[in-house]
């Protein structure tokens, strides 16, 4: 009567980029990693996409993202890696079990390696209004868009300026919605130039120093109220709904429950499971990748996916040490390569410091 | 050593032992201080139930001192600023079997001996109690006597009533060293220096056996892990505390109310339900001894979840947000250890509730007020000593 | 050109590296020929035939416009993060890098009409439908309305879920300026002045146990040393969503109060499950009548 329990060689937690990549580069050393995710299609953020993305030949830049995620499941499809949808992974125990809910019912898995590539979630300010229906996360924004086809207002007024703010305002625009502005803190953008430009090309006003001080409305948003930080003035914005753009948390509470020693990096988005730069967690078997390893871009996902499926692969005997080590070499140039514009200094100091210990 | 501190009594443990006695302490007037090595409730008391459960004690001394607790509960409610949800709701303890059933009457003979008020219930006269229960239950004890409290509530609320009345709280303070001379506790060293103090109360729970390492006594408490799951908050569903007779049975060891199954009887299961003041229901548990570990395991929060519907189907539509273990600080035979040890004074022991912890608190630290002040009790504690192990 | 070079060298500073000839910059500058911009080589050019400019600026990791070029025309070379470097005479302005660079920071200008006019290509991404013959709005690169243009040609290019290149007439004089174009205004209401405003009192911060701020930082300011702590006190985030949502500014609220660092307070103990099962799933299906 107990829970039914299956062995198996590798569980990815997680079928996003890093996750199906790590699946990828598992077949290739001859391992058939079983994928869990909780949602209903593969592909994580990259599904809900519709803008060309950045990266090299060896990410699928300028597809769209939602193409790169067909792409990587129909690659893991050929390649016979499972993937198990709408399969929420409850729990992950010192014992190295995941305790998962899904189609089939509750289980336990007893992987011999378990990567976990659960990503990021949306980070969240307390401000007066911010239970009220309109005000959302970007990413939640996104779904309704690109997902169900739905809009999250006719006027939106968006809350941080970084990648995630610009990409998500550009897509509101793209759907049909107004923008009333970008709202942002900071003196400039912390995004990449080419995602402020989209915006401002379509006349959108983005405001920096300022910031959020509350939505009004009685049963959903109807206004925003913004300062200037430097001057104190204070405006109204008339909008009916408020996305929230303001950084995104790795999920590290697997990788804790695990027992993996945690670390902490502002620069990746907070708490994260410490690992080397060959994606090992502090517990021998569990590798980490993708967001859940600290908030980079997906292309950088996506080789921190095979590098911890190398090492996985390599720990399970069905590597060698030689072609481990090539493949590693490889996959280190090109992630060395993705973070070594100026705008990655803050990701190179981080990545830097927790290599260090 | 920045500044040297002393006091007139030193509390080690910020559970709910050593708020509950500083509370009483501090209300004779006594100087208090309580150090704690992480934070007030982050050990038994602030991961277990709220239950104050009077027919699971043993009829006899255990039995008197839990009916002389639980009248203090009411004053305790009143007195302390915060809400503590004392809840005077009775408890039911649910059989499942003609045997249990047996058992459950024989005890319940003993308790009422015992000064208690027990009813024993038919399947059709639980109707009145529980909306729905299994059809494996063949009836239950009620005893009106038994209440809800929210252990981290009192916790909290004793220590800092405690605190307004002039205690000390030292939290993230480790003691490192008890410094005892001519058979005289003179010292305690701590992580945030050294105390002055003559009265040591070692009300540290799981740690107690490490305390009791410093002057040289061992205190037989070995960490029993309790795991519950937490379901989301519904509207009020249970009237009162339930429980499964096996739940006294691994809790008392009672060979005819042991589980049966196997895998039940390893885990140590026992069921219990509580329905707290805001409305999630708590459903336990298990009685494990595997060390200091206190994760959750999927073997057991499967076994409760399945325990649970076979007690209260109804309760298979709600959602667990969350699962907690807590370790109890477990006594040989399940009685806590109070009073003084050999060769060590001003040495006291307040420890080993063997999870009566939050039903036994308000007596204990009563009753540890009264041995560190006037070396007397109102309620003979002797079978409660250290010295009754071989 | 002056400023890409010394985000370089400051780039190179904090890494260690040794600023010297043989860095990533001189090699654009020795393809470059040492022109200063992407603009002066493509401006003559255009007189004769459309060809790709290229206003890419920041190093950001990215090429799919070195792919995308079937003439090799557009070079960013083994450091993805390298600004591309584009030879107007080997490009035929087939638009494909227009279409596939996802900054949408490639455009096509083609001067070889007569009369000061120019055809500048942009790519367009909007929902609404660019027709040849239509007039559209044509803007620069911060948005400001040039002025108005004819459409004179609008394909389809990269891929099934293609982006739409449109060919505008303009004038020649704005053809470096040119971005973008629209085909709708949107009304933008200028927003208004709050006179006196005095604060919007408390907010809640835990949605689940409908906990406010104020009653968080009095419960965070009483002493408690930890998030676990802090939550066993005021209930804060032990609601359904077990604080997905306000986990973060609770550990930055606790932090401020107890003059901490947030990395010093830990991510604590987190347990299963990780989201909400119905305990008959849990149990493992039905089983009411199922005896141990």
């Amino acid at each position: 009567m107990a829970l039914p329990a299956y062995e198996c060689p590798m569980v990815v937690v997680g079928a996003g980029p890093a996750g199906l990549c790590a699946a990828l580069e598992a077949a290739e050393a001859g391992i058939r990693a079983l994928v869990m995710d909780e949602n209903e299609r593969g592909g994580g953020q990259l599904y809900k996409q519709i803008h060309r993305f950045f990266g090299s030949r060896h990410h699928g830049a300028g597809k769209r993202g939602f193409e790169i995620a067909a792409e990587m499941v129909e690659g893991c499809e050929r390649a016979g890696v499972e993937i198990r949808l709408s399969s929420a992974v409850l729990g992950c125990f010192p014992g190295g079990e995941l305790l998962v809910d899904g189609p089939e019912g509750v289980y336990l898995l007893r992987p011999q390696a378990t990567v976990l590539a659960t990503g990021a979630a949306e980070r969240c300010f307390p401000f007066a209004g911010w239970t009220l229906p309109g005000v959302m996360g970007a990413g939640a924004a996104q779904t309704l868009l690109n997902v169900h086809g739905v809009l999250p207002g006719k006027r939106v007024l968006m809350v941080g300026a970084g990648n995630v703010g610009l990409i998500v305002a550009y897509q509101l625009l793209q759907a049909g919605a107004e923008v009333a502005g970008v709202v942002e803190a900071e003196r400039g953008s912390r995004g990449y130039e080419v995602h402020l430009q989209r915006v401002r090309r379509e006349g959108v006003p983005v405001y920096f120093r300022h910031r959020l001080l509350a939505a009004e409305g009685d049963e959903g948003v109807e206004a925003a109220l913004v300062e200037s930080v430097d001057e104190g003035r204070v405006r109204r914005f008339r909008v009916d709904a408020l996305c929230l753009a303001v950084g995104l948390v790795p999920q590290a509470e697997l990788a804790a429950m695990r027992g993996c020693r945690i670390a902490y990096a502002d620069e990746l988005g907070g708490f994260l499971p410490w690992h080397d730069r060959e994606m090992r967690t502090s517990v021998p078997g569990v590798y980490v990748a993708g967001d859940a390893a600290g908030v980079e871009e997906a292309s950088v996902a996506m080789d921190e996916g095979r590098l911890a499926a190398v090492a996985a692969a390599e720990d399970l005997g069905a590597l060698d040490g030689a072609r481990a080590a090539a493949k590693r070499k490889e996959l280190l140039a090109r992630l060395e390569g993705l973070r070594g514009g100026p705008t990655a200094s803050h990701i190179r100091r981080a990545r830097a410091r927790l290599n260090a210990g | 050593m920045s500044e040297i501190l002393s006091s007139e009594v030193v509390i080690v443990g910020g559970g709910v032992i050593g708020a509950a006695t500083a509370y009483f302490l501090c209300k004779e007037g006594a100087e208090v201080m309580v150090i704690e090595a992480d934070d007030l409730a982050s050990g038994a008391s602030g991961a277990c139930d709220g239950f104050v459960s009077l027919q699971t004690k043993m009829p006899g001394v255990h039995l008197a001192m839990a009916l002389e607790s639980a009248r203090l509960f009411p004053s305790l409610a009143e007195d302390l600023e915060v809400n503590i949800e004392y809840n005077p709701c009775g408890g039911l303890m649910l059989a499942t079997s003609q045997e249990q059933m047996k058992e459950l009457r024989a005890r319940a003979k003993a308790l009422k001996s015992g000064g208690l008020e027990v009813e024993m219930l038919s399947p059709a006269e639980l109707k009145e109690y529980l909306p729905e229960v299994g059809k494996g239950i063949k009836g239950g004890s009620f005893c009106p006597q038994d209440a809800q409290v929210n252990p981290i509530s009192l916790t909290l609320g004793l220590a800092q009533k405690a605190q307004e009345m002039g205690a000390t709280i030292l939290r993230g303070c480790q003691v490192e060293n008890i410094v005892v001379t001519n058979n005289r506790v003179r010292e305690v060293h701590t992580t945030a220096g050294n105390i002055h103090s003559r009265r040591v109360v070692c009300a540290a729970g799981i740690g107690s056996n490490q305390i009791g390492k410093m002057i040289i006594v061992d205190v037989p408490v070995l960490p029993q892990r309790g795991q519950i799951l937490v379901t989301e908050q519904r509207d009020p569903i249970l009237k009162c505390l339930v429980s499964g007779a096996e739940y006294l049975g691994t809790k008392a060891n009672i060979p005819e109310l042991l589980p049966t199954d196997e895998e039940a009887a390893k885990l140590g299961l026992g069921f219990t339900a509580e329905q707290t003041a805001s409305g999630n229901v708590l459903l336990g548990s298990t009685r494990e001894f595997v060390g200091f570990d206190s994760n959750t395991t999927p073997e057991a929060m499967n076994a409760i979840a399945r325990n649970a519907m076979r007690f209260l189907p109804w309760v298979e539509d709600l959602d667990v947000i969350r699962s907690f273990a807590g370790l109890r600080p477990c006594s040989p035979d399940g009685l806590p250890i109070l009073g003084t040890v050999k060769g060590v004074k001003g040495f006291y022991l307040a420890t080993g509730h063997s999870g009566d912890g939050v039903c036994l608190a308000p007596i204990t630290g009563k009753l540890l007020s009264e041995l560190v002040l006037d070396g007397e009790t109102s309620l003979d504690i002797e079978p409660f000593s250290l010295y009754r192990f071989k | 050109m002056k400023e890409r070079k010394e985000r370089k060298e400051s780039k190179e500073r904090e890494e260690g590296k040794a600023t010297g000839e043989g860095g990533r910059g001189a090699a654009r500058d020795a393809l470059q020929g040492g022109r200063d911009d992407p603009w002066t080589a493509a401006w003559e050019v255009s007189r004769r035939k459309a060809v790709a400019v290229v206003d890419c600026r920041q190093e950001i990791p990215c090429d799919p416009c070195e792919t995308a070029c079937r003439k090799g025309a557009i070079r960013v070379g083994d450091d993805v993060c390298a600004l591309p470097i584009s030879e107007p005479e080997t490009c035929d302005g087939c638009g494909r890098c227009v279409a596939l660079c996802p900054g949408m920071a490639i455009y096509l200008i083609d001067r070889s009409a007569d009369g000061g006019k120019a055809a500048v290509t942009v790519p367009y991404e909007m929902g609404e439908e660019p027709r040849a013959g239509m007039e559209a709005r044509v803007v620069d690169g911060e948005g400001k309305e040039l002025g108005r243009g004819k459409i004179l040609e609008v394909r389809a290019m990269g891929g099934a879920a293609a982006t739409l290149l449109v060919k505008v007439e303009v004038p020649e004089t704005w053809a470096l300026k040119v971005r973008g174009v629209r085909l709708r205004q949107m009304f933008i209401e200028e927003p208004e002045e709050v006179e006196g405003y005095r604060g919007t009192g408390d907010c809640l911060i835990c949605r689940c146990e409908e906990i406010a701020r104020a009653e968080v930082e009095k419960a965070a300011g009483s002493g408690f040393r930890s998030l676990a702590a802090l939550r066993r006190a005021s209930r804060v985030g032990l609601g359904y969503c077990q604080g997905r949502f306000c986990r973060e500014p609770l550990r930055e609220e606790l932090a401020r109060k107890c003059g901490r660092g947030v990395e010093e307070l830990g991510i604590g103990s987190p347990r299963p499950p990780l989201r909400p099962v119905k305990i008959s799933r849990l149990g493992g299906g039905d089983v009411r009548d199922t005896q141990f």
